[in-house]
């Protein structure tokens, strides 16, 4: 029992990292323009579904992953600074209620595109080789790409972490966090800042896309999961912090993971009981500052 | 309300009720259909347009409404009309407990909380089968005299206008004015005295409340409860209707939700990929008409009496 506990563990920080690059975009877009965006979870299943064509179109399965790791994070935040200079844009004085639905009326748009290009049925994606197989970890088999998010989850999230603390864009990000008004007040291009910001988001959703389109299958309903769950990691981890974010993620992984453990069919609902026991105990967040 | 809004009431209560004698069966429950959606997108209104909370879980409370009537009906037997009755107290009361949680955090986070709350109760309907029959839904049969489409339709239409009333009536009562004092500046309420979360904890269970007298009223139409009527993507629907109508107006939510049925009926009708269609037509009136078809009119209406 405990080495299957010890496992599913594993097993829950593959996912959490998957879930913790597309999280850490959503915080930064929420933290800083306080839009709650909705069609993010479109962008990563966008991106899911273009790592299926991109595959098919090189024809080899290691290569077609890497072209898509490597163009569909630029791809999908050219969508998404699209998206935000050329509708969010004409609309960022009004409540926020307006820029909410906005984003979900793209979420609609993006599921039917979807359906419209790629059809109805499910598609999988090959895991490119060399990480096809399974590794023997205490007895028990584990897939090795599931190793290999780790590994790339990890470092996504060191680079992340130096971006935001080492280069001018990092730090204006960070400091549009803490006080978004000052930061225009101090001459920084606010209007550029944020389709930067909201591109860099979008892109990562894209990331988050490409490397998960190898795990499970590829199939329409791909973003309202993935976005319940980014939602719910923001909320535990705190609004605009990435280390929050990764936090909120892993345990959210871990926790679901192992709630499939006890109680397969309702395994979901532990993440939102996670989240109301952080939100009595710290509203903020994990990592978030009191207002 | 003036002597032409009174004539105009008059009027579209004159033709809702006329109305059976002239449509078929299938267009009677379009109608049956649109006045549902108007209640639940008027109950929703109420959190929205009046106290400037966006809920984004509120089909939760649409969907245990129609639980709570097939619910009492298959285990215990009690007829839909009578298990109507209990929809609203059964959503208030889960409202009440969601609600407590949710009003401790406002704008954009009160709208995450919501969904997930919202999520959390649809996970369970879906996983609970002994008693919510899971993913397969629990039937649910009228009594005898409200099986023929007409004799429904009456029935709903008294009941939507019955709720809407009461609605109009909380929304123009001392108590709605506060809400929308809060909606105007929270800190100004605040500092004036006004115990802030007691009203918006009120206010999301009153919304509930009417939301479950909407799913009340859905689930002997459709002969079933469907889990997905808890889902999230149901709960976009009263706010897409609240804002395309006009937040700001009472009615305006009735005007979206006649927009949303009738036109989903017409797009359905010739096309796969209905979503794409209404995602353009969103976009559109968030981008183009932020007031609303009706705050819209009022605005026009308006401008022409000043020009004139």
């Amino acid at each position: 029992m405990l080495d299957q506990i010890l496992i599913q563990t594993l097993s829950g920080v593959s996912r959490g990292m998957v879930l913790f690059v597309v999280a850490s975009g959503l915080t930064l877009i929420f933290g800083t323009m306080r839009i709650a965006n909705f069609a993010h979870g479109s962008f990563f299943m966008l991106a899911a579904y273009l790592t299926y064509s991109i595959t098919q179109f090189v024809g080899d399965k290691t290569l077609g992953l890497v072209a898509a790791i490597v163009i569909l994070p630029i791809l999908v935040a050219c969508f998404g600074a699209a998206i935000e200079s050329l509708l969010l844009r004409r609309i960022s004085t009004r409540p926020h209620q307006y820029q909410l639905i906005l984003t979900y009326a793209i979420t609609l748009i993006v599921a039917d595109g979807i359906k419209l290009i790629w059809g109805r049925s499910y598609h999988t994606v090959d895991r490119p080789a060399g990480l096809d197989g399974a590794l023997t970890i205490l007895d028990m088999p584990f897939p090795s790409y599931q190793l290999m998010l780790i590994v790339v989850g990890i470092l996504i999230a060191v680079s992340l972490h130096l971006m935001l603390t080492q280069t001018r864009f990092g730090k204006t990000i960070r400091a549009a966090v803490a006080d978004g008004e000052m930061v225009g007040v101090l001459g920084v291009n606010v209007p550029r800042l944020f389709t930067g910001i909201f591109a860099l988001g979008a892109g990562l959703a894209g990331l988050g896309g490409a490397l998960a389109a190898p795990v499970g299958s590829i199939s329409l309903g791909l973003d309202s999961s993935i976005i319940i769950e980014s939602f719910a990691v923001i909320i535990i981890g705190g609004v605009g912090s990435v280390m929050g974010a990764l936090v909120g993620a892993l345990l959210i992984g871990v926790v679901q993971s192992i709630g499939i453990l006890f109680a397969p069919k309702i395994a979901i609902a532990f993440i939102f009981l996670a989240l109301c026991v952080v939100l009595i105990f710290r509203p903020q967040g994990l990592m978030g500052r009191a207002s | 309300m003036t002597q032409g809004h009174r004539l105009g009431l008059i009027l579209a209560l004159v033709i809702a009720y006329g109305a059976p004698f002239l449509l078929n069966d299938s267009n009677l429950f379009i109608t049956i259909d649109f006045f549902i959606m108007a209640l639940f997108a008027v109950s929703y209104n109420l959190l929205l347009g009046r106290a400037g909370m966006l809920s984004f879980g509120h089909a939760a409370y649409y969907g245990i409404g129609a639980y709570t009537v097939a619910i009492l009906f298959s285990k215990l037997a009690i007829p839909v009309h009578v298990g109507l009755f209990a929809a609203p107290f059964v959503a208030g009361l889960f409202a009440l407990v969601v609600g407590w949680f949710a009003v401790r955090v406002t704008g954009m986070y009160f709208a995450m909380l919501t969904l997930a709350f919202g999520q959390l109760l649809h996970t369970i309907v879906m996983g609970w089968y002994s008693f919510t029959g899971g993913d397969d839904g629990l039937p649910v049969t009228s009594p005898d005299w409200l099986l023929p489409a007409r004799n429904y339709y009456f029935f709903v239409l008294s009941v939507v206008i019955i709720c809407i009333s009461i609605i109009w009536l909380i929304s123009k009562s001392p108590f709605g004015v506060a809400l929308g004092a809060i909606r105007e500046n929270r800190q100004r309420a605040i500092f004036v005295g006004l115990s802030v979360r007691n009203f918006e904890l009120s206010a999301f269970v009153i919304a509930a409340a009417f939301s479950g007298v909407a799913g009340g009223l859905r689930a002997p139409m459709q002969q079933m409860a469907f889990p997905s009527l808890l889902h999230w993507s149901q709960s976009a629907e009263p706010i897409l209707m609240a804002l395309a109508g006009g937040i700001h107006t009472f009615f305006g939510p009735v005007v979206g939700a006649a927009l949303f049925v009738f036109a989903n009926f017409a797009i359905t009708r010739f096309s796969d990929y209905p979503l794409l269609i209404f995602g353009f037509i969103i976009l559109i009136l968030v981008v183009y008409l932020p007031g609303g078809i009706l705050g819209a009119a009022q605005e026009w209406i308006k401008s022409k009496r000043g020009g004139s």
